[in-house]
């Protein structure tokens, strides 16, 4: 098959969707995708969740209770979503695609590094350390479940939301780490519009062309 | 890339090696780990139970992503690699070697003549 004969992917902008609801829909999007089935990439915000990966060893979970915590089947450890951050679930076809899952990582913190370049704020990768960084803080995370070559779950990038809830966690696992959002980098932008430019660069990062 | 002669390939990047009293050993190939990166994590099936071939026995979980373990054939696990617990980067380093997954008491022989030569595989993976 030719390389140029894979569709663009379809952006759907889901607005606040509750976790388990989209979760459930990513399994079954990609349980009943098959050859022909176009790629997506989902944007939405989440109401206020702890989300625990499938590699649990060593995590301790949330002292408050007034959050759900959900178990859930994506790679990485605990962290935390809420209003204000943007996430984006990439739905992929992975052998289509010719992408690599760990290529597909580095695609990633490549988007949310650049993204950042666009708001003149200057990002780093820490070895070692899956995410992307802002002076030792983690601003984006990021988890993937990939099942018979198809990709879902994606990455979370802090806009503008109440950071305190990711105080009672290890964000992934990693004791004492800080976490920021553009907000507190001096930078005030509508989610819609993270939304939008994440998507336009996971598109060109990934190359659907 | 080496994909050893004496091993049987399934499409989903696993390998079988045939022992006596037919047991096999399973394990995944040197493309799925090239393709993961570096395994941090390994979800095996426990010892006792029935793997069956084409499906799901359990996950690899590499820099921030899960993937399926899908069983190159049908059996019962007798013997899972302990050592993999502490030391899941052998997925990486040893694949056919200190990285075998699990040992299974086969239940169908004739699925091994459905699986690929190493020649055949290494077309399927495109080299």
């Amino acid at each position: 098959m030719l390389k140029n004969s894979i569709s663009r992917p379809v952006l759907r902008n889901l607005g606040v969707t509750d976790y388990l609801s989209t979760w459930q829909a990513m399994q079954e999007f990609t349980s009943s995708r098959d050859t022909d089935t176009s790629d997506e990439i989902w944007l939405t915000e989440h109401p206020p969740v702890y989300t625990l990966g499938l590699n649990r060893r060593g995590v301790s979970l949330p002292l408050r209770s007034d959050i759900p915590l959900v178990e859930t089947d994506r790679g990485g450890k605990i962290t935390y979503h809420g209003p204000g951050q943007v996430i984006v679930y990439l739905l992929l076809d992975l052998n289509r695609l010719n992408l690599a899952v760990k290529l597909l990582v580095q695609c990633i913190e490549n988007v949310v590094v650049e993204a950042l370049r666009n708001y003149q704020v200057e990002a780093e990768l820490i070895e070692g350390a899956p995410g992307v960084y802002v002076g030792k803080r983690k601003i984006a995370s990021l988890g993937l479940r990939v099942k018979r070559g198809y990709s879902y779950h994606g990455f979370s990038l802090n806009v503008d939301m109440d950071l305190s809830p990711f105080s009672s966690i290890d964000p992934c696992g990693f004791k004492g780490l800080e976490v920021t959002q553009l907000r507190n980098l001096g930078v005030s932008v509508a989610t819609d519009e993270v939304m939008t430019q994440l998507a336009n660069l996971c598109e060109r990062q990934i190359s659907f062309a | 890339m080496s994909y050893p002669n004496e091993c049987h390939y399934h499409k989903e990047h696993t390998w079988l090696i045939l022992q006596p009293n037919d047991e096999a050993l399973i394990g995944i190939t040197f493309f799925a780990q090239d393709t993961l990166g570096d395994i941090v994590e390994l979800g095996g099936p426990p010892k006792g139970s029935m793997v069956s071939c084409g499906v799901s026995c359990g996950t690899v979980e590499s820099r921030k992503t899960v993937s399926d373990l899908i069983s190159p054939a049908t059996g019962v696990v007798l013997e899972v690699n302990e050592n993999l617990r502490s030391e899941p980067f052998m997925l990486n380093d040893d694949p056919y070697g200190k990285g075998w997954i699990v040992r299974i008491k086969l239940s169908n022989l004739g699925e091994i003549e459905m699986l690929m030569s190493a020649e055949e595989y290494r077309k399927n993976i495109g080299e």
